[in-house]
């Protein structure tokens, strides 16, 4: 700007050079202020992805504790009258279509909510798609999905405890979970299932 | 020189401004996308807790009274169509894109009928029941309600109470069956909700007993149930010994055989099984006595972003390709999957 108040009193003889350094001034100046708002945009996509995946885990776990539900865990009365206990001891929900080599209402080992057990925990795609049954996660798996099953301790006949967790695998990778610990994120469901004998 | 500075001054100008120009297209490009990228997960979100809030309700029956307990001990809670209002499908028929389910409302009253009805269009006479004086057993009963008649053997009908006196109701249309206590018949208010795709609109819409169709959802491409069943046949309703139905012969030997599971305990109805019999009730209420076997209901969804102009090509991304060839300038379809086991459908 100097230069060019210069150029118009004296001449341009007195001014060479200037405008190039004053030109890269501003380009750098540019750069800067460009750089500062790069992140802004970075900032706002993460928020979209970390939104989606949190509505899709919540929604993984909330469908996978319907489906424990789903399993049978009731009385049937026999052609005698007597009600029977009936519990699905053999689903396998870890893998499409269900199968019957599994631990279905079972009790679980007491880890299965943060440690890869086969039979209670399932990885998934992007779009929450099966890919595979633990314990080792294929390398395309974006979600994890685990749950418990637990005899309630005052009614363990008739009561049971179901757990449904499910993340990304980021945060599954990010740290290695220590005891029940729940990181942000994760998704959490509980529910009980009771059966009555009338 | 004063030539040469021109130009230098002039290259770094338009790179800057190329520069400047990509970097403001990137960010009109997403401020574009994040609002429709958002809207969709929103619309996900509201769908998803939409479908599983009305699903898990279900076959709710009265809280209270002789009549308290699941509506599907009684009578088919789950259809594979429309059904019970205005623009209702053939009793037998199924489809995977539509679903209407009964319950009975919160407060829903359960009457006993006093009387054996003489003729299919008279007045269903009611005995005394819960909430109600003695005198005035019709007393939560009222003109236009849509309520349900049922008796112990699954025959059902449902219907508009074109008037309400004291003691008795007198339905809009002559019923398919004559009714008495000593099949253990009764009333009880009824909710029936019909969800189903409306491919010309592609809106997930939401029927009631008026017929008339609310939009639940927009932008969907697809909408599919699938019926997950007990593979045995079911056990409820269950008539009095030496009283034959459709689902039972006079001894209590099941008609329906067992089917084989394929989907863990449970087993998948197909279109074919939800309508070839053996059929149940009579007239507009008949009904395939499988759908007596649903559990839980197993729902596809998937939804797309409103505009063309967000849709790409891949016929995999998108159910209804757009004309965007640039993958990072596209919203995605979302297509989720999602099981329902409503609790009042665990009758064994």
């Amino acid at each position: 700007m100097r230069c060019a108040q210069r150029f118009i009193r004296r001449g341009p003889s007195r001014c060479r050079g200037a405008a190039l350094v004053e030109a890269l001034g501003a380009l750098a100046l540019l750069a800067v202020v460009a750089s500062s708002l790069a992140p802004l945009f970075a900032l706002a996509g993460t928020a979209a992805i970390l939104a989606r995946d949190q509505s899709l885990t919540t929604m993984l776990a909330a469908s996978r504790l319907q489906e424990l539900h789903a399993l049978t865990w009731a009385y049937r009365v026999s052609e005698e009258g007597a009600a029977i206990a009936v519990s699905d001891t053999s689903t396998d929900l870890s893998v499409v279509p269900p199968t019957s080599a599994g631990h279905g209402l079972r009790g679980s080992p007491p880890d299965t909510l943060w440690r890869n057990v086969s039979g209670y925990v399932e990885f998934l795609d992007g779009r929450g798609r099966h890919l595979g049954a633990g314990p080792d996660p294929p390398p395309a798996a974006r979600y994890v999905r685990r749950w418990a099953v637990t005899p309630l301790p005052g009614d363990p006949g008739e009561t049971l405890v179901l757990t449904v967790m499910a993340a990304t695998m980021v945060a599954e990778r990010r740290g290695a979970r220590s005891g029940a610990e729940r990181r942000p994120g994760d998704c959490w469901l509980v529910s009980a299932v009771t059966r009555t004998r009338s | 020189m004063t030539l040469a500075e021109l130009l230098v001054a002039t290259g770094i100008t338009v790179t800057c401004a190329g520069l400047v120009a990509g970097a403001l297209q990137v960010a009109g490009e997403a401020s574009r996308l994040q609002p429709e990228r958002a809207e969709l997960q929103q619309r996900v979100r509201s769908g998803v807790a939409a479908l599983r809030d009305r699903l898990l309700d279900v076959g709710a029956g009265p809280e209270a009274g002789a009549g308290a307990g699941s509506l599907a001990r009684r009578v088919p809670v789950v259809f594979p169509h429309r059904r019970g209002m205005p623009g209702s499908e053939p009793p037998l028929s199924a489809s995977t894109d539509r679903v209407t389910f009964y319950r009975v409302p919160p407060g829903g009253t359960y009457v006993p009928l006093a009387e054996p009805l003489t003729s299919t269009s008279g007045a269903l006479v009611l005995a005394h029941g819960p909430g109600c004086p003695p005198t005035a057993p019709a007393c939560r009963l009222a003109a236009g309600q849509v309520l349900l008649v049922f008796d112990a053997s699954g025959t059902h009908d449902v219907f508009v109470a074109a008037s309400v006196s004291t003691t008795a109701v007198q339905p809009d249309r002559p019923l398919s069956a004559l009714y008495g206590p000593a099949l253990a018949a009764a009333v009880v208010a009824l909710d029936v909700t019909a969800i189903g795709l409306d491919p010309a609109t592609s809106q997930l819409r939401l029927w009631g007993p008026g017929g008339v169709g609310q939009p639940l959802l927009d932008e969907v491409v697809e909408f599919g149930v699938e019926y997950l069943a007990d593979p045995a046949p079911p056990a409820r309703p269950r008539p009095p010994l030496g009283t034959a139905t459709c689902l039972v012969e006079a001894d209590g030997t099941p008609r329906l055989p067992i089917l084989s599971a394929d989907w863990g305990s449970l087993c998948r109805l197909s279109e074919e099984q939800l309508r070839d019999g053996p059929a149940c009730g009579a007239g507009a209420h008949r009904f395939d006595a499988d759908v007596l076997r649903v559990r839980a209901l197993r729902v596809t969804l998937r939804l797309q972003a409103g505009s063309a102009s967000l849709r790409g090509l891949s016929p995999i991304l998108f159910a209804r390709p757009g004309r965007v060839r640039d993958l990072w300038r596209t919203v995605p379809d979302e297509v989720l999957t999602m099981q329902v086991s409503p609790p009042n459908l665990a009758v064994w």
